[in-house]
This record gives C-alpha cells, sequence and structure tokens, in this order.
C-alpha cells in the first residue's frame, strides 16, 4: 500500500524504516524536499516515533555528498574567477547547463569519470594534480563528519546485531541475501534498493517505510514489501499503482 | 501514542541540536577558504599546457603477425 506523506495514518508510526532519498533530502538543505521532509517528518518524530536507516541508506548518502561536494566545489573556483583547464571547465559547464535544464543540483557519477577522464589526458601529470587537489578540497573530513552527524541525529543505524531492529535472538529471520536478490531479479532494482526493501521487510516491527524514489515505490506496487508496513511518498501515489 | 515529558524534552533538545548540525554540515566556508588559499594551484599555467596524447591500447595481433 502506498499513500501520500500527508495520510493521516503516517502519523501514527511507530518504527518507521527511512530510504536513501529521505535521508538525503533531510540532510541536504539545497534539496527540493528539505522543507517538507522537515515540515512532515518533525511532529512524527517529537510524537513518539522512531526513523531507522540500513547501511545502504548510508552508502547512497555518501555517494550523493561525494557528487554534491565536488560540485559544489568546481562551482566556487569558477564563481572566483580561477582559470581551470580549459576542456575540463568546458565539460563541466556543459554538464551544469544539461543538469539544470532537468532540474538536477549536482553533477552525476558518470559525468564526473567523465571530468577526471580529460584531466588524466593533460600533460605531465598537471590534470590529475588538479583533481587529487579537487578532491581533497571538496572531501577532506567530510564524509567521516556525514557519518558522525547522521549517526548522532533522530535517524538511528539500523545494524544486523544492533538489539533493536535486528536482535540477535531473531538471527534467524534476519534478511537473507537471497531474498534481495529475488527482488532484483523481478523488478530490475539497483542492489541497495533491493536491499532497503529486504531489510525494511525483516526488520523488527517495522511499521512504515517512506521513500521518494520512483524504482523503489514501483516494486512496492508490486508487491516487494510485506502488506503490514505501508510505504509512504512524498511524490504522489497516482503513478505507482499496479 | 504516549511518551513521556522526559522522553518529549529530550526528542526537543535532539532536534534542536540536529538544526546545528545540519546547517553545519551544510556550510562549505571551510572549501571556500581552502580553495581561496589554493589559488596558484588553479591555473597559471593553463594555457602553457599541452594535451598529452590519447593513451594507445595495443591492437590484437593479426594473422600476419602470427606468420612473422
Amino acid at each position: 500500500m502506498i499513500l501520500s506523506s500527508d495520510d493521516a495514518l503516517f502519523g501514527s508510526a511507530k518504527r518507521v524504516l527511512v530510504d536513501a532519498n529521505i535521508v538525503i533530502a533531510y540532510f541536504d538543505q539545497k534539496h527540493v524536499f528539505h522543507p517538507k521532509v522537515h515540515a512532515r517528518l518533525n511532529p512524527i518524530y517529537l510524537a513518539g516515533a522512531d526513523f531507522f536507516f540500513v547501511q545502504p541508506c548510508l552508502l547512497e548518502l555518501k555517494e550523493y555528498w561525494r557528487r554534491k561536494m565536488l560540485s559544489e566545489t568546481i562551482e566556487l573556483q569558477l564563481s572566483n574567477g580561477y582559470r581551470l583547464f580549459r576542456k575540463f571547465e568546458t565539460a563541466y559547464i556543459n554538464f551544469s547547463v544539461e543538469n539544470r535544464r532537468r532540474g538536477h543540483l549536482y553533477l552525476n557519477d558518470y559525468q564526473l569519470k567523465k571530468l577526471r577522464e580529460v584531466l588524466e589526458n593533460i600533460a605531465a601529470g598537471k590534470g590529475i594534480k588538479y583533481w587529487l587537489m579537487l578532491c581533497g578540497h571538496a572531501l577532506n573530513g567530510k564524509l567521516a563528519q556525514l557519518e558522525q552527524d547522521l549517526t548522532a541525529s533522530n535517524f538511528k543505524y539500523a545494524k544486523f546485531d544492533d538489539g533493536d531492529v535486528f536482535p540477535l535472538e531473531l538471527k534467524s529471520k534476519w534478511p537473507k541475501w537471497s531474498a534481495a536478490d529475488l527482488l532484483q531479479e523481478k523488478f530490475g532494482l539497483a542492489s541497495s534498493d533491493a536491499a532497503i526493501l529486504n531489510m525494511t521487510n525483516g526488520g523488527r516491527d517495522v511499521d512504515a517505510f517512506v521513500s521518494n524514489d520512483g524504482d523503489v515505490l514501483f516494486a512496492v506496487a508490486g508487491g516487494a514489501l510485506k502488506n503490514t508496513i505501508p510505504t509512504y511518498t512524498f511524490l504522489g501515489t497516482a503513478p505507482y499503482q499496479f | 501514542m504516549a511518551i513521556t515529558p522526559e522522553e518529549k524534552k529530550r526528542r526537543q533538545a535532539v532536534m534542536e541540536r540536529e538544526k546545528h548540525v545540519i546547517s553545519k554540515l551544510n556550510d562549505i566556508s571551510d572549501i571556500r577558504e581552502r580553495v581561496r588559499r589554493d589559488k596558484a594551484l588553479n591555473n597559471d599555467e593553463v594555457d602553457q599546457v599541452e594535451e598529452q596524447p590519447q593513451r594507445k591500447i595495443a591492437k590484437p595481433s593479426t594473422d600476419s603477425d602470427k606468420s612473422l
């Protein structure tokens, strides 16, 4: 069952597993859903609900933050009027224009790879030196800080053997990789999405799931989650009914 | 769902702290400073640097090569 995040039932949830895109929107102040996610989740938290995230969410958040920091650092260099390698600058500007047109805030993984390849072909290792400097400026200490901040937030890290969502005494019921594989094979999901859904199914007393990911919602509409776990989304529900 | 007033207070404190955490996490003034300090690296030599040729990928040997 997929419901709007505005649905009153969401307000009575007690143990909510959140998808990576919700954590991302919660932490990135520039994200289009940032205000809406806070406006909805904060009162539910204050009413006593617990929010959990699983390891694939953390990895996706770090991946997003890597792209965010690198994009913002290149942008800073350009806005400072620095002269970057011509081909690199041209490629970056083209990608930025394309991303703005699509409503994307940051460079994607493919674009970052292409930019690094441009630099790899600049003579005498100068392009590589620039790339490493860029990484140092953009990322130094940022990902460790991100993990620390996330685990100190109102989202709880649901690890195996954490005694709460996946307690040791229920080890025989912990999610199995093979079940995630089946979800992936049936719906063509990304590995991390399949793992998140599988862990939601296998978590103790999880009574709600929240996601803004179209692929995940598609799979949920097709029966990927136990029907005791309603799914909420900020995207609207109409396109995801099978 | 009933929670105790103490628990509510604790949660309010978590959220208050979290506001600062999120604001700090999104603050890139440290990056701005690193970029500013390293201006020299960016990139007086741009116009003098030439591109190196694309890396060559070895071609598989042909039959005629084998005959050699």
